[in-house]
Parts: structure tokens; C-alpha cells; sequence
């Protein structure tokens, strides 16, 4: 209770903070598009205000917000504008004011980790039935599930590196070296669990090979998408689940890394604020897995064995990582490759935005946000100036394929390629 | 080990990080969020330069006069679509339909051509936000009082449902759809009409919401038709700074440079008269940055880079003692503020010195832009002046 | 010279003064008021708003105590659109004396105000902000009240009964035929015309300006200006007013206020009441003091600071004023006869009281005037509804066409008026746009006040409104309503010299709390409005 005051508090200060300069109404990609949606500044700070005062709102709108964070990033007096749409759409739950066709579809797109888990149990017939037009054309009656989304394809589960045949030479030559003391904790997130099992064996090969055991404990979702539809209970008590298993590695001080900046945003922004064991750690022990293997740099402890990878890359920064701020990390270790150019695009939001896509109301939307982007991937191909894309968050991937048709990959493929541990996904796509 | 850090990421520390690049030096900058070009019209203020350079510890009268210059040139080399005329600066329009010196403008914006037409079309988006046509009609007649002024309304297709719901379309908005494949087709569909509407040769068109700088395809557009099309600058946050801003970005990554935008310096650890490495407050921990040597560019007050309480006030990354004038206001709003030259105090190469005993502070550290003490852009507008100058000469000597 | 007849002039367009126009009007006799400002430019808009449950004063003056809880509980009823009945809180702390706990009470029994004791641990809970130092806390109906509306209130509803008001009309000096009062000369600011006004009666409701008005026809009057500084913060830090439970002292009452909080207050007494400009000693006292009760206000934004000048009252005139702190004067109000005390037929001065018992005052004065000229219509003012209701039809209407927020702002402050400004968003929706985005005023309601006749300047406009009033203080909304002001070109001269004269007005109050976000919003500002537009630029017309 103490705790949570004091939060709000914070919160209440930063509104303090906020000089009505409209700075990041003007890079809103939801605001650029929609003209229902008046905007951060209007529904954060400028609304926070009468929310304090207790003047009835209209809460309806907030849940446009597509939790990108990109106002967060622009604003110049570090005003908690997300945190404060978020707090208020959580007042709004709990006052039961949301429609209820869309109670249940944001249900089903907050868990990411269910859905996940049926679509992985047959990959091949799930894809085969959201494949399937009329399907997806019911599930949009339905459900409010937009039909032409890209909704990604399920894999086989993503189960690790030791329990997967397809590396296992590999690992057969690492598993007789003597145990490694160096440990490293890899958390995948749904996309990798669910949808991009090889992404999640590419970086524990690289971990690997820098001579580091990695541990997987069976996390759940890191709860962005829970919280994203308005399931902040649901949120709070993935992030508890996490921390349980998480505690014992953060008190021993070994490093957290997360592949997908989601996740990794939730690990050191929304778990340190969680009642539980290991919150008052995570945030200090979490990396993104290339600021991870740039600290590896720095200190002399990378593998720098590379051979040389004649690619040019454009780079798309997701927008949870530029939440993270911690700067571009995968540009700067690419760079560190002979012969990999990268031209950091930096042209926004793709829109995606989570599940912001997949709802029908919201669709049309987020492909007009990406849309400035998908022109820069195209004309950049067309130009000859790189040949595909890569970026870390897999959703942005999704996005960037469907509505640019420009391949997108994780950046770990392209350390993959350096090292000579595989020559599946980059060369071969 | 970064060769430097920038922290701040405004004109002055983009400008600053651009040159350092331009010279090899591996560079990161670092800053709180948006810089203060997004509040900017895209023209650059530039100032009296003689006068200044006589006003006691101006930031003018600190670099050599060559420097100033040398800094503007290459300002305009990098964006040689920013002109500036030292003897004759170009006017541009205020948000209003007022005339004001332009400085360093891009050619768009330039608004001299007006005085010899007879004719002046200015058009008016519907529903834009912060533009009010009669008052700027009213003003362009009063400016330029030999040509008649006419109004005129247009709208834009793709938007239709902005104008149903009435929600303004803000200057952005316009500017950016402008630039779109879509938008310059609706342009020269528009001032195709245009043409056909107008009688007689002296004609000009002012045009708010329009901005060509960094875009060929809008400047050919504009170029097809037989009248100049001169942009207004718009009301704050405008799209003039944002592109400016944008560029200056681009051409520093181009360079090699890495940003972090969104979380802003909040220490420094130093020994002796030595910065060694500032801590970024990064999501969940800080990011810790080591470099040989750092700018300070955190924009002063407005920056963030100044935080003043009720009993004082404090620089605060490298918490250098700051120049602090004993009268703080006066009545006058819009005339000189004494508070506004509070700042850092430095020597020749812009490294810190005490105030009161005019001491080195940091070797390795330059302050650049408004963490300057001893001038105020709103009352002798050379903001972008001193801030290209010192950034580039803190990137030269880097 | 432009001359009017009626039969009871009144000066002074506070909120004592369009009370008596009120009631006055509700009886059918004939008023006529003159405001040398706006209606409510100065203390009735110039105080912390708390609409007093009588609890401050139940030991020291339990009549005024008294008169306080019924004040409140008709105004409640008569002005429920000017009031948020937020309730109140009397805290005490550590050290304040438990004896005056028990003597506050007793005098609350007396006084017939109800009072709760709530446990610190819920207290703690429902005002995170509040001191964890609290030893008791009580709760009281206390509330906030606006000041703009309900003098707007009173002064339309005069209207309806017949009652006029002329403002920016300054009363310069009384008419006098021998011992016989018999109008008034005065000046109209906005034309620079003289006028007269003949009346059987005239009614001193100058407040801190009553002596000037008495002294000008050679009648004795004292009144004490006591200038009051208060702080307004950027948003509620307190859900409810909140005093400190012990002798009434400087900075010790909190009041949300609509989004802000207002902390006062200061005593000083001046000499006249043009000097209310809070100084910086003031402003730190008020911090220093605030802190006792909020721990943490120095982090907490400030908009601005404001004094208001609060004519009281001296029975005993040998008091000698270098002794005099101006707590210690009496709250009560006091009607003097002119005619019992100068032996000045015709004059009426009423002075002293607080703006919670304005309606009792004006009913006494009123109650005065009637039996003077032999009217028996009984006041009816605790009884009628300052403003007609809101109809849910309205209300429905209203929605359709504005966000939830701004709606109920809108018909607060606008009332009956309101379809206009809706018929006007109906038939553009660009109207419904918030040309003020930090308080929800629309570029309709805006538009509806600067086309009202009573509206001269973009201070006119920030009264209705509440434009200006917010967290940017003017730096965009003030810009906003020029096209507004250019489409009533006639009546506002020059855009630069009222932005010129708003933004001086908007300094004035920033000008003492400089620091923090505050400044920063100030270079905004400036950036804005001498840079962008070039409006300082003196070269530039």
C-alpha cells in the first residue's frame, strides 16, 4: 500500500514536470494517424490533472495508446506520460468500463503465453487455421481480431539448445569441455518460446561460444502484452511467477539477458516496482542481450574470432529498446564485424506495437504508422544501399516483412554468421 | 573508452558531435529527450555578431571573430540549403504574417521576394491548428503595403475525418503529409487550380504548413510553377526545427556517432580537474560512460541542464559553479530578463572556469550552447548563432 | 455627461456588492451597481476559496463561527455549480497545544458545527501528502467555493430580477446636498466618459477601497487593508481543505481548488489597497509554513503567487495601528448608518465579514435599504437557486458534442448559456477544439466571452474562463484567442498591446515563485512569444 502511494506520488511530481511544450503529441505515431486519439500530452499529463481533481473522463480512448513509449523517450523533462495513461486505463478497469466484445479479445491478445502454448501443441494445424480467410474473417466478427493482421506463425516450442536436435553437434563438442564457471540467464519472451524457437538456439549458441552456460528457467510471459490489455493484475502476477524463478540466480549476481527489448524493458522498468523477492535486483542485473555482449567487449572477454560477413544491414531500433536507454548496442557490436555495414533507419514506430495491431479498430491504423518506415526499408532495398533489415523485437519483424516485404531478422544472426556457427537463416533466406 | 561524450543533444552538441565525427573520433551522445529545436522555426537566429563580440564575456566575444565564422560556414557546407547573408539578412515570416530576420534560413522560408509582387495568395489549410488567416492576412498587408492580400481556403482529402471530428491539424501534420508521395500529388493538384485561379505576373504565394528544406521532390514540385511559394514558419513545436533536427541526427549516425535519447545524464565522476565518466539513468541501471572528454550541452534552463530552487541554482550533471546575476526579473515580460544570462563561465577553448576566481574547472570538458552564462537569445536573438559556433568549435578541437 | 437614475446605487462589484444587487433586485427595487474593474477583479477573487464551515473561528469569535455554518449550508444549497463540497480536515500536530484541541471542541458544539474525528491511519491513507507527524485529525464541512461564479451568479441573477451592473465604471465621488447623499459621479475607463448617478440610497460596498468612497464626500471611515499572499500549485495535492488545527495562523490552510491547490495565507498590513503585489519574504514564509503540513511542498510545482487586500474592520478606534497584526482585527462585518454615526442621510457603508457570509451581509444591508424606502418584500436569497439547473437534456446534448471533462466544466461555469456555445460547436466542429488544453475551455466558450459585452481584455476572458489559468499560464492559449479577439476587432484595438498587457498580468504572479518547472515554463515562454513571434522585438511593429 505504502509502496504503491509512494508510486503514485512519483508519478503526481513527474505531471508537476511536464511544460505543456507538446513535444510528444508531435511524435505520437498514434496521434499522427488517428484524430480521435488527441494525443500523449492530452491524455497523460493535461488529463492527470482533472483525473487528480476527480473530474468524470472519458476513459474510452486511452486504451489507443499503443504503449510504445515513444513519448516517454521524446519528452524533454522526463515525464512519465505512458505510466500515467497506463495508471489511468488500470482506474478504468477497475471501474469496469470497457466494452465487452473487446474484454475478451483483449483477454485472448494479453495472453500471449496461452495462446502461445495451444498454438504450439500443433503448430502445423494452428497455422493451417488461422491461415484459413474465413477464420480469420469470424475471428474478427467475433472477436474484434483484425483479419488481415499478420499474426505470426507458430513453431515448436522453443525448449532450449540442450534438448534440440538440430544443434546438437555442436552443443556434444561444448558439453565435453569442463562445466564453465561463467553462467548467464537467458530469458526468451513468448515470440522466441512460441513462434522463433531458432532465434532463442542462435543466442545460446553465441552465449555459448563466448563461454557461457546458459540457464532457461520455464518463465512466463514477461506480462507487456497483459498489461498492454489492461490486465495489470494479470501482469503483476506473471512478473511475481518471474521474480520466483528468477530470485535465486539474481542472488547469486548472475547477469539476466533478454533477446526481445519487450521483455527486457519489463525486466528493468516494470518488475524493480513489484512487491516480491529479486525485484530490488532484477533491474540491475538485466541486460539486452548486445548491451550484454558489448559489456563482454569492453571488458576483453568477447569472442572476436570473426570472419568476415560482406552484408549491408538497415537497422530498425525498436521502441522498447529505445525505452530501455540504453542506445543502439547491436550497431555498435555489428560494426565490430569486417565487412558488415548498417544503416540505423531510425524512421519510427512500425506500429505493431504489441497486439496494438491485431485489433480490428485498430489495424488500419497501425499500418499507416509503419507505413514511413516500410517506404524507407523499400526504397533502401530498391536503392542497393542495404539488403535486408534486422531488429531485435520479433513483433516489429512481423510488421516489417507484411507490410514492407522487406526480410527483417534478429541482429544475433548476423554474430551467428561471423562466428561460422550457422549458415541457416541469413544467407539462406 | 568513447574518444568523447556529448551530453545534450541540441543544435550545439549535434553540431559538436557531427565535426568531432567528421574527424574520426568515435563519439556517443547522450540526452534527456527531444532537444530545443523542436520549439525552433527552422530559422536560425544569428544576431548583431559586431555588436555582441563588444558586450563583456558574451559568448561572441569569447571566439575569435573567424571562429564564428567558420562555424556558420560550416554549418552551411553540411546543409548548404541554409543561407545566411551577412550583409543583408534575409527576412522571414512569424507565425502572425510579421516580418523578422532570418539569420541562417532555409531558402524557403525566405520571404524578401514578397516586396516586389503586387499580388500575395495566402493559403489557408482548413482547420489548422495555430494559424489564424485574418490576422495573418491583416499583417502581410501591413508588412508589404503595396500588394493586396487574398485568403485562400483549401482543404485536404486525406483529412476528411480530421475536419468531421474537428481536430485541428497541426502544422506538422500538414508539413509532414506534404512530403508524401499522396501529398505532393494533392499539392500540384492544388497549386495546379492555383494557376489557373490567378491573373497577372506579380504574384507570390505564402504558404504555412509547407516545408521543403531536405525534400528535392517537394522543392522540383514547387519549382513547376510560375510563382514563388514562400513558407511561413509555424507555431511551436514546428516542423522546420523537427526536419533540422532529423538531419542533424542522420548526418551523425551517418558518421559513425550512436545516440541515446530518453534518459539524460544525471552524475558525473571526476578527479581533480578530470571528468572520467558520466552515468546515464538508463531503465533499471545506469549505463556508465568513460571518455577522454566531454561536451556539455544540456540547453541551459530550458535545456534541463540547469535546475534553480528557491534558494539557488545548480548545473546539474558536472555541478560547475554557475555565473548568477544578483537582479533575478523585472515588470517587462518581453524585455530583458536578468536571470536569462545565468550559465557556465569559460575560457577560449570553452572549457569551464569558476566564476569567482576564474579558475579551470574540467581539462577535458567544453560547455557549449545556452549552458553559456552572459547572453539571452530572446533579447539578442544570436541563439543559433552562438549555439553552431560553439558546437562546431567544441567539435574542432575535440 | 451620460446620467443615470435608480433608486439604490451600489459601489463595489465584489461579492458583498452584487449580493446586495441581488437581493435588492429580488424585492423589486431598483439597482444600480458600478465596479471601477471586472466584477470580482479583486479580493472576492484574491482569497484561498474555502468556503468556511465556521470551525477556524469557533474559539476566538464564535458569532462569526455561527454565522459561518449557516452561510455554508445555504450557500451549498443556493450555489451547488460555484461549490465543491470537498469537505474539510483540522489537523493537529505534534506540537500543537492539546488544550486548544479541547477548547476547539467545545466551541464547535457551541457553534452547532459537526465534526468527526478520523483515525491518522485513514487520514494517512485518503491525503497521502499529509504530514505522518499528525496526532488527530477531525473532519468538518468545510469546502471550496469559486469565486468568479458565484459572483457571476449573483450578478445574473440580478439581471433576471431587473438589476444592472456597469463595469469599469469607477466611482469617483459621492454627491452630496448638505447632510443628504444623493448619487455619485464616477468615470467609465473604457470610454474615458464622466458619468452621474442620482439614487434615494447609496450603498458603500467598496470593500478595500470604502474609505476612499466615504472620504470623498468628507465622511470619516476606517477600514484596515490586510493584504493576504497564497500560493496556487499545479495540481490537488489534498483532496479536502486542510487546516491547522490551532490558533488561526499565517500558511496554515490548503484548498483544492478545480486542478490546483492553494495555500494561504499571509496578514500585512498596507496603506492602500494597490500595493498587493506578494513580495518574496512572503512567498518563503508561506513555503516554510506549508511544510509543516505537507513535508514534501518544496518538490511540488507553483503556478504562481496572488495577494488580496482584505478590507476589515475596527470597532474600537483607539486601537493604535503600529500594534496592529491584522488576525487580531475582527472578522465580523459591520453596517454603519452614516446617518447614526456622521448624521449623513442617503449612505450606507458595509465593511468587513468574509466571503462566506457575503449573502448575510448583503441581506442586512438590504433588509436596511427596504425599510428605508418602505418595501416589505422578505429576502428571499437563502431560498432560490443562484442559477436555473442544468437539465439532463442539456447535459445529454453537451456530451455529444464535447469531451466528458470539458462538458462539465462547461456547464458549470456557463449555465444557461451554454447551448449557445454548443449551437455554435454543433455547427463546427472545429469550435469544440480545447483552446486552452491545460483547463478544457473550448474555442467556443472562449469565443462566447470575448464577443460578451461585459468583456474588454484577455484578463475579462481568463475570469470567465479560467484561460491562463492552468499549468502553461498563457504561453499557449493566450496566443490562441487572438483570432478570436481580431473578429472583434473594434472593441480589443491592438492584439499586441492585450497580449502584451496579459502576459505582464500572468508575470506578476510568476515573478515571485521563479524556480523550477515554473522557469523553464517561463523560457518557453519567452521562446514563444519573443522569439517565434517577435512580439518584443521593438523594432517590429
Amino acid at each position: 500500500m505504502e509502496h504503491l502511494l509512494k508510486l503514485e506520488q512519483e508519478r503526481d511530481l513527474t505531471l508537476d514536470d511536464c511544460i505543456k511544450c507538446s513535444a510528444c503529441s508531435a511524435q505520437c505515431p498514434v496521434a499522427a494517424v488517428y484524430p480521435l486519439f488527441p494525443g500523449p500530452k492530452s491524455v497523460g499529463p493535461d488529463m492527470e490533472r482533472l483525473r487528480l481533481e476527480g473530474v468524470r473522463l472519458d476513459t474510452s480512448i486511452l486504451s489507443f495508446c499503443s504503449n510504445c513509449k515513444t513519448c516517454e523517450v521524446t519528452c524533454p523533462s522526463d515525464v512519465k506520460i505512458t505510466e500515467m495513461i497506463l495508471g489511468a486505463r488500470q482506474a478504468a478497469v477497475k471501474a469496469k468500463n470497457v466494452s465487452s466484445r473487446h474484454k475478451l479479445r483483449d483477454a485472448m491478445l494479453g495472453r500471449a503465453e496461452y495462446l502461445g502454448i495451444l498454438g504450439t501443441i500443433s503448430p502445423g494445424l494452428t497455422n493451417g487455421i488461422l491461415g484459413i480467410s474465413s477464420v480469420r474473417w469470424l475471428m474478427e466478427r467475433s472477436l474484434g481480431i483484425s483479419q488481415l493482421a499478420p499474426l505470426p506463425k507458430y513453431q515448436p516450442r522453443f525448449k532450449g539448445l540442450r534438448k534440440s536436435s538440430a544443434v546438437s553437434g555442436l552443443t556434444q563438442s561444448l558439453k565435453q569441455e569442463p562445466p564453465s564457471r561463467k553462467r548467464v540467464v537467458y530469458f526468451p519472451g513468448c515470440f522466441i518460446n512460441y513462434n522463433d524457437p531458432q532465434t532463442g538456439e542462435a543466442v545460446v549458441k553465441v552465449l555459448e561460444h563466448n563461454g557461457y552456460e546458459v540457464i532457461l528457467p520455464p518463465f512466463h510471459c514477461c506480462g507487456v502484452p497483459l498489461q498492454a490489455n489492461g490486465n495489470f493484475k494479470g501482469a503483476e502476477d506473471n512478473a511475481k511467477k518471474n521474480l520466483a524463478l528468477l530470485a535465486p540466480y539474481l542472488q547469486e549476481g548472475l547477469p539476466v539477458v533478454a533477446s526481445c527489448t519487450s521483455c527486457g524493458l519489463a525486466l528493468r522498468e516494470e518488475y524493480p516496482h513489484v512487491k516480491a523477492e529479486g525485484a530490488e535486483r532484477i533491474g540491475l542485473q538485466t541486460y539486452d542481450l548486445f548491451e550484454f555482449l558489448w559489456e563482454l567487449h569492453k571488458r576483453g572477454e568477447l569472442q572476436e574470432d570473426f570472419h568476415e560477413v560482406p552484408r549491408s544491414l538497415g537497422y530498425h531500433p525498436p521502441c522498447h529498446l529505445k525505452a530501455q536507454g540504453i542506445g543502439t548496442p547491436s550497431v555498435r557490436l555489428l560494426r565490430l564485424i569486417p565487412g558488415v555495414t548498417i544503416d540505423d533507419l531510425d524512421a519510427g514506430c512500425c506500429g505493431l506495437s504489441g497486439s496494438f495491431e491485431f485489433k480490428e479498430e485498430k489495424y488500419p491504423l497501425a499500418m499507416q504508422i509503419g507505413s514511413h518506415l516500410f517506404k524507407r526499408a523499400q526504397e533502401g532495398v530498391a536503392q542497393g544501399k542495404f539488403e535486408r533489415l534486422i531488429t531485435e523485437c520479433g513483433g516489429c519483424k512481423v510488421q516489417i516483412e507484411h507490410g514492407s516485404g522487406v526480410k527483417a531478422e534478429h541482429p544475433i544472426w548476423v554474430m551467428m554468421e561471423a562466428y561460422g556457427l550457422s549458415d541457416i537463416r541469413l544467407s539462406d533466406k | 573508452m568513447w574518444d568523447g561524450v556529448i551530453i545534450g543533444g541540441g543544435l550545439a552538441g549535434l553540431v559538436a558531435g557531427i565535426r568531432a565525427s567528421e574527424r574520426g573520433k568515435k563519439l556517443m551522445l547522450v540526452a534527456e529527450g527531444t532537444g530545443s529545436l523542436t520549439y525552433s522555426s527552422g530559422a536560425l537566429d544569428i544576431g548583431a555578431i559586431d555588436l555582441l563580440q563588444r558586450s563583456e564575456k558574451h559568448p561572441y566575444a569569447l571566439l575569435q571573430e573567424k571562429s564564428i565564422r567558420d562555424g556558420l560556414a560550416y554549418f552551411q557546407t553540411l546543409f548548404p540549403e541554409y543561407r545566411e547573408n551577412a550583409e543583408k539578412p534575409p527576412l522571414v515570416l512569424t507565425p502572425l504574417g510579421s516580418c523578422r530576420t532570418g539569420g541562417l534560413a532555409p531558402a524557403g522560408l525566405i520571404a524578401d521576394r514578397l516586396s516586389q509582387v503586387r499580388n500575395i495568395v495566402l493559403m489557408a489549410p482548413k482547420g489548422m491548428k495555430d494559424f489564424f488567416a485574418s490576422v495573418v492576412k491583416a499583417n502581410l498587408e501591413k508588412e508589404f503595403c503595396q500588394s493586396t492580400v487574398r485568403i485562400y481556403p483549401f482543404q485536404v482529402s486525406a483529412f476528411a475525418s480530421w475536419y468531421q471530428v474537428g481536430r485541428p491539424v497541426n502544422g506538422i501534420e500538414y508539413a509532414r503529409f506534404w512530403r508524401t508521395e499522396t501529398g505532393m500529388q494533392e499539392l500540384g493538384r492544388l497549386l495546379g487550380e492555383l494557376t489557373q485561379d490567378i491573373e497577372g505576373s506579380s504574384v507570390a504565394v505564402v504558404f504555412p504548413g509547407l516545408t521543403r528544406v531536405f525534400s528535392e521532390s517537394l522543392q522540383k514540385l514547387l519549382a513547376q510553377f510560375p510563382f514563388p511559394v514562400v513558407e511561413m514558419t509555424d507555431m511551436s513545436p514546428a516542423f522546420g526545427g523537427d526536419i533540422l533536427h532529423e538531419a542533424l541526427k542522420r548526418k551523425f549516425k551517418e558518421l559513425g556517432g550512436e545516440m541515446m535519447i530518453g534518459s539524460g545524464v544525471w552524475q558525473a565522476d571526476c578527479e581533480g580537474k578530470t571528468c572520467q565518466q558520466v552515468r546515464v539513468k538508463s531503465k533499471g541501471r545506469d549505463s556508465i560512460l568513460k571518455a577522454k572528454e566531454f561536451i556539455l550541452a544540456t540547453g541551459g534552463v530550458f535545456g534541463g541542464g540547469v535546475e534553480v530552487t528557491p534558494t539557488g541554482a545548480q548545473e546539474k550533471v558536472l555541478k560547475i559553479p554557475l555565473f548568477l546575476p544578483s537582479e533575478w526579473t523585472q515588470a517587462q515580460f518581453l524585455r530583458e530578463q536578468p536571470y536569462a544570462r545565468l550559465g557556465v563561465e569559460v575560457d577560449a577553448a570553452l572549457r569551464p572556469l569558476d566564476p569567482q576566481s576564474g579558475e579551470l574547472i574540467f581539462k577535458n570538458v567544453r560547455v557549449v550552447g545556452r549552458m553559456l552564462a552572459h547572453w539571452d537569445p530572446w533579447v539578442e536573438f544570436c541563439g543559433g548563432g552562438v549555439s553552431v559556433a560553439t558546437g562546431w568549435l567544441a567539435g574542432e578541437t575535440l | 455627461m451620460l446620467a443615470y437614475s435608480t433608486q439604490v446605487v451600489i459601489v463595489g462589484g465584489g461579492a458583498t456588492g452584487v449580493g446586495i444587487l441581488r437581493d435588492l433586485s429580488m424585492r423589486g427595487i431598483s439597482a444600480l451597481l458600478f465596479e471601477q474593474g471586472d466584477l470580482a477583479h479583486g479580493t472576492s477573487s484574491r482569497f484561498h476559496g474555502l468556503l468556511h464551515s465556521g470551525a477556524r473561528y469557533v474559539v476566538k469569535d464564535p458569532v462569526a463561527a455561527t454565522e459561518c455554518i449557516k452561510e455554508n449550508l445555504i450557500l451549498k444549497k443556493i450555489a451547488a455549480n460555484c461549490i465543491a463540497d470537498t469537505g474539510g480536515w483540522f489537523v493537529q500536530m505534534k506540537e500543537d497545544d492539546p488544550d486548544f484541541v479541547e477548547r476547539w471542541l467545545a466551541g464547535c458544539a457551541a457553534s452547532g458545527i459537526p465534526v468527526q474525528e478520523i483515525s491518522v491511519e485513514e487520514a494517512r491513507s485518503r491525503e497521502p501528502l499529509l504530514n505522518s507527524e499528525t496526532v488527530r485529525v477531525f473532519e468538518v464541512p468545510d469546502a471550496a467555493v469559486d469565486g468568479f461564479k458565484i459572483i457571476w451568479g449573483n450578478a445574473h441573477s440580478a439581471q433576471r430580477y431587473g438589476g444592472q451592473y456597469k463595469i469599469y465604471h469607477q466611482v469617483t465621488q459621492l454627491l452630496r446636498e448638505g447632510d443628504q447623499i444623493t448619487g455619485i459621479l464616477g468615470i467609465d475607463h473604457v470610454t474615458g466618459e464622466k458619468f452621474k448617478a442620482k439614487g434615494d440610497v447609496v450603498v458603500n460596498a467598496a470593500g478595500a477601497w470604502a474609505s476612499q468612497i466615504a472620504g470623498s464626500a468628507g465622511i470619516p471611515l476606517e477600514v484596515i487593508c490586510d493584504k493576504g499572499t497564497l500560493l496556487a500549485f499545479n495540481h490537488r495535492l489534498f483532496n479536502r481543505v486542510i487546516n491547522r488545527l490551532r490558533t488561526p495562523g499565517d500558511g496554515d490552510i490548503f484548498v483544492p481548488h478545480e486542478t490546483i491547490t492553494i495555500l494561504g495565507t499571509t496578514s500585512e498590513i498596507i496603506d492602500s489597497p494597490q500595493r498587493n503585489q506578494p513580495s518574496d519574504a512572503e512567498v518563503r514564509r508561506l513555503m516554510d509554513l506549508g511544510t509543516q503540513l505537507l513535508p514534501r511542498l518544496a518538490e511540488q510545482r507553483v503556478l504562481r503567487a496572488f495577494s488580496g487586500v482584505r478590507p476589515l474592520h475596527r470597532e474600537d478606534q483607539e486601537v493604535p495601528g503600529s500594534e496592529e497584526v491584522g488576525r487580531e482585527v475582527s472578522r465580523n462585518f459591520a453596517l454603519i448608518d452614516h446617518e447614526v454615526q456622521d448624521g449623513v442621510h442617503g449612505f450606507i457603508s458595509i465593511v468587513g465579514g468574509k466571503f462566506t457570509t457575503y449573502r448575510l451581509m448583503a441581506e442586512k444591508v438590504a433588509d436596511w435599504v427596504a425599510e428605508k424606502l418602505g418595501n416589505q418584500v422578505p429576502c428571499r436569497t437563502a431560498e432560490e437557486s443562484l442559477v436555473p439547473a442544468i437539465t439532463e437534456a442539456l447535459r445529454a446534448r453537451a456530451f455529444q458534442l464535447l469531451p466528458l471533462g470539458a462538458t462539465d466544466k462547461m456547464l458549470e461555469r456557463l449555465g444557461e448559456w451554454a447551448p449557445l456555445v454548443l449551437d455554435q460547436i454543433e455547427a463546427n466542429p472545429a469550435k469544440g477544439q480545447m483552446l486552452c488544453e491545460c483547463e478544457l475551455v473550448s474555442v467556443a466558450e472562449v469565443e462566447h466571452a470575448v464577443t460578451d459585452a461585459d468583456t474588454h481584455s484577455l484578463s475579462d476572458i481568463r475570469r470567465k474562463t479560467r484561460l491562463g489559468m492552468g499549468t502553461c499560464q498563457g504561453a499557449f492559449c493566450s496566443y490562441r484567442a487572438l483570432p478570436l479577439l481580431w473578429q472583434e476587432e473594434e472593441k480589443y484595438s491592438s492584439l499586441k498591446d492585450q497580449l502584451i498587457e496579459f502576459l505582464n498580468q500572468r508575470w506578476k504572479g510568476i515573478r515571485p515563485v521563479l524556480w523550477g518547472q515554473q522557469l523553464r515554463e517561463t523560457e518557453l515562454t519567452r521562446a514563444v512569444y519573443s522569439g517565434i513571434l517577435r512580439l518584443g522585438d521593438s523594432k517590429k511593429a
